[in-house]
């Protein structure tokens, strides 16, 4: 209770204050700007957290991811364009909505359901971290090993092709993990004689060039698109109707979002498309849906911030990132040297409650900014890419090189913004990448110390029994797409086969 | 099925038929990857059992690297029945733009990382087909002062200075 406590008076201190809301102000912007994610933006920003300390980083970073989700739908709704990839389902009724001249309005409930959803998610999360960590309290290697994998795993479950992909993007990152010296043998691995690389590939350069520089190269390529910006009037609070209206949208959105939250790599933008879908078939105005609809807003919007305190389960609790920007907060806690994990709730519960006040406090903060100054932060959209990219470029090149002072540094990140860029044309997410990357070591080290626990005989992982529910749920995970897919093919060739039957 | 037919094999269109689809040809660079790593893991020296402990230095990668191989076949076993997916060329501005991470490189090497960012905020809002001079030079200026006052004097982390401001600096 005195660490909930001292966590919670974190917000009494100006300074925290402070970087709360600069981390608020700074995700509305970058995630009303097209293309600049909160995972991009939070890449970016990761070494200007490194001198701040584990708690105000944690809570710059949490701040960011919050209000990332929300900004995304100032640009989905007035100009069709999701500023961050979990508000795309917003742009379907809120651009609607915004073209009859009801921008404000669409804004006003945004914002609300995005609180709401936030905010749900925090207590969710206040209540559920602590319980997965203290169930997870005596997991050993085997134990995490297997929940590295389960992790790893749950790449696969956004569907067969996307997933076959997300499971390769994902062993490649554990891959990457392996670069630097090998710490049972001390042999240097794919260092290729560069002495910068024996300590292993940096977290800050390969995750600023998969997100900022690869999303430079995209926006290149897209400099042709003109988008078309409709007139914000002034963003008013939704009605009693409104709300009674969307009650149903946000409730079903906020329990959708949370689920899909805690579960390892499915991340807000899943939440919400799928809290779109659910909130469509349980209203009573679906004809509404996709010319305007505000329920069409809310429901979105609830799920893709609650799935923010969601994602932030595992990632304190078990230290398996949620989604990209989890895997890159987790980095930046590792950065800081605080490994995320059950010991982590025992050993420092002030930096944990401090983690929750903070992104309670980014809620409220980006509400009452969404409801009184998203006609500011309309304006942001007016920046041009040719100012705004090769800014992004010079900061992504000083943050590169800052953490270590070197220009190895900065080669490997324009060498995976060109990797990201081709990783993103071919289909594949960088994201997937990043969790391998950060889950890499883990997995590693657990294997190894696994075995010598086993004598070397794998067969051991198959005697203890949480170990062997893992891999069930695990082996689930991987092969139901792919089963779903087989009997999907199955039927429609039958249903070619026999057209008159059918 | 007549000669005319459009999908016979006689019609314009037959040799699509045959055409790579594109999850194959990415499956093939896959392998081949794996096939180059593995090769690189032959190069890592022989460890005593005692000291290997279970697993030396090359069977964990070893160990991925069979799981990507079947993931690629994976991918390739998805495309049946999947039509390919219509790609656009990617436009010549991104190669000019990768192109221009390597001159900003080689620039920063000469006359150092601040310097060098000036003229890359210039040269590629340029690139992009920004033309007005005086406006991306003061947004240049603007933001290089504000690197140097919160990296070089807030952070005191000294950017590189280049082989000219090594020399004469």
């Amino acid at each position: 209770m005195d660490a909930f406590a001292s966590g919670m008076a974190i917000l009494l201190d100006p300074y925290m204050l402070g970087v709360v809301l600069a981390g608020t102000v700074l995700g509305v912007i970058v995630g009303a700007l097209p293309g600049l994610s909160g995972s991009t933006t939070a890449a970016l920003l990761l070494p200007l957290t490194i001198g701040m300390g584990p708690i105000p980083s944690v809570a710059f970073l949490g701040a960011i991811y919050c209000a990332a989700n929300f900004g995304g739908s100032i640009t989905a709704i007035l100009i069709n364009t999701p500023g961050d990839p979990s508000a795309s389902a917003t742009a379907y009724d809120g651009y609607p909505m915004a073209a009859r001249g009801e921008a404000g309005r669409a804004l006003g409930m945004s914002a609300v359901a995005s609180a709401i959803g936030g905010i749900y998610s925090i207590i969710i999360m206040i209540i559920a971290a602590p319980l997965l960590a203290r169930a997870a309290y005596n997991f050993g290697p085997p134990e995490y090993f297997a929940l590295a994998l389960f992790g790893l795993s749950m790449l696969a479950a956004v569907g067969s092709d996307a997933g076959i992909r997300n499971l390769i993007a994902g062993v490649f990152g554990v891959l990457l993990a392996t670069v630097g010296l090998d710490l049972t043998t001390g042999t240097e691995r794919f260092t290729f004689g560069i002495p910068e690389l024996t300590e292993g590939l940096n977290l800050v350069p390969v995750l600023t060039g998969l997100f900022a520089i690869s999303e430079m190269l995209v926006q290149a390529s897209e400099l042709q698109i003109v988008r078309e910006r409709l007139a914000l009037t002034a963003v008013r609070l939704p009605s009693l109707a409104d709300f009674r209206k969307c009650f149903k949208a946000i409730n079903i959105s906020c329990q959708i979002g949370v689920f899909i939250g805690i579960l390892p790599a499915l991340g807000a933008t899943a939440a919400a498309l799928i809290s779109y879908n659910e909130t469509k078939r349980w209203s009573k105005y679906k004809e509404e849906f996709g010319k305007g609809a505000i329920e069409g807003v809310a429901g979105p919007e609830a799920a893709n911030n609650a799935a923010v305190g969601g994602n932030m389960v595992p990632t304190l609790a078990l230290g398996i990132p949620g989604s990209a920007t989890t895997a890159i907060i987790l980095a930046g806690l590792i950065v800081q040297g605080v490994r995320p994990g059950p010991h982590l709730f025992t050993e420092q519960p002030t930096l944990l409650y401090a983690v929750f006040s903070s992104m309670l406090a980014a809620n409220l903060i980006f509400l009452v900014l969404g409801l009184f100054a998203a006609k500011v932060f309309a304006r942001i959209t007016l920046i041009p890419d040719t100012f705004l990219w090769p800014a992004v470029f010079l900061f992504a090149i000083v943050g590169a090189y800052g953490p270590n002072g070197s220009m190895v540094d900065v080669w490997v990140m324009l060498f995976f913004g060109v990797v990201g860029f081709f990783f993103r044309r071919f289909g594949f997410s960088p994201a997937p990448l990043v969790m391998g990357l950060v889950l890499g070591t883990m997995t590693e080290e657990t294997l190894k110390q696994s075995l010598l626990i086993f004598d070397g005989n794998w067969l051991m992982f198959f005697s203890r029994p949480i170990v062997v529910a893992l891999f069930a749920i695990t082996l689930l995970s991987v092969l139901t797409p792919l089963v779903i897919r087989a009997l999907r093919t199955v039927r429609r060739r039958r249903e070619t086969v026999n057209p008159i039957e059918e | 099925m007549t000669p005319g037919d459009a999908h016979s094999p006689s019609a314009p269109d037959a040799p699509a038929r045959w055409r790579i689809h594109s999850d194959v040809a990415i499956a093939a660079g896959i392998v081949a990857f794996c096939a180059a790593v593995y090769a690189v893991t032959m190069t890592f020296p022989e460890m005593p059992p005692m000291l290997a402990m279970g697993m030396g230095p090359a069977v964990f990668p070893r160990l991925l690297l069979g799981v990507m191989v079947v993931l690629a076949l994976g991918l390739v076993w998805s495309t049946r029945g999947r039509a390919d997916e219509v790609r656009a060329p990617i436009p010549g501005i991104v190669f000019l733009t990768a192109a221009g991470f390597f001159v900003y490189m080689a620039t920063a090497w000469l006359i150092g990382l601040l310097p060098a960012g000036f003229l890359a905020i210039v040269g590629f809002g340029r690139l992009w087909g920004e033309r007005r001079w005086p406006l991306l030079a003061a947004s240049a200026a603007f933001l290089c002062a504000l690197i140097y006052l919160v990296f070089v004097k807030g952070f005191g982390i000294p950017l590189p200075r280049g082989l000219i401001g090594d020399r004469f600096f």
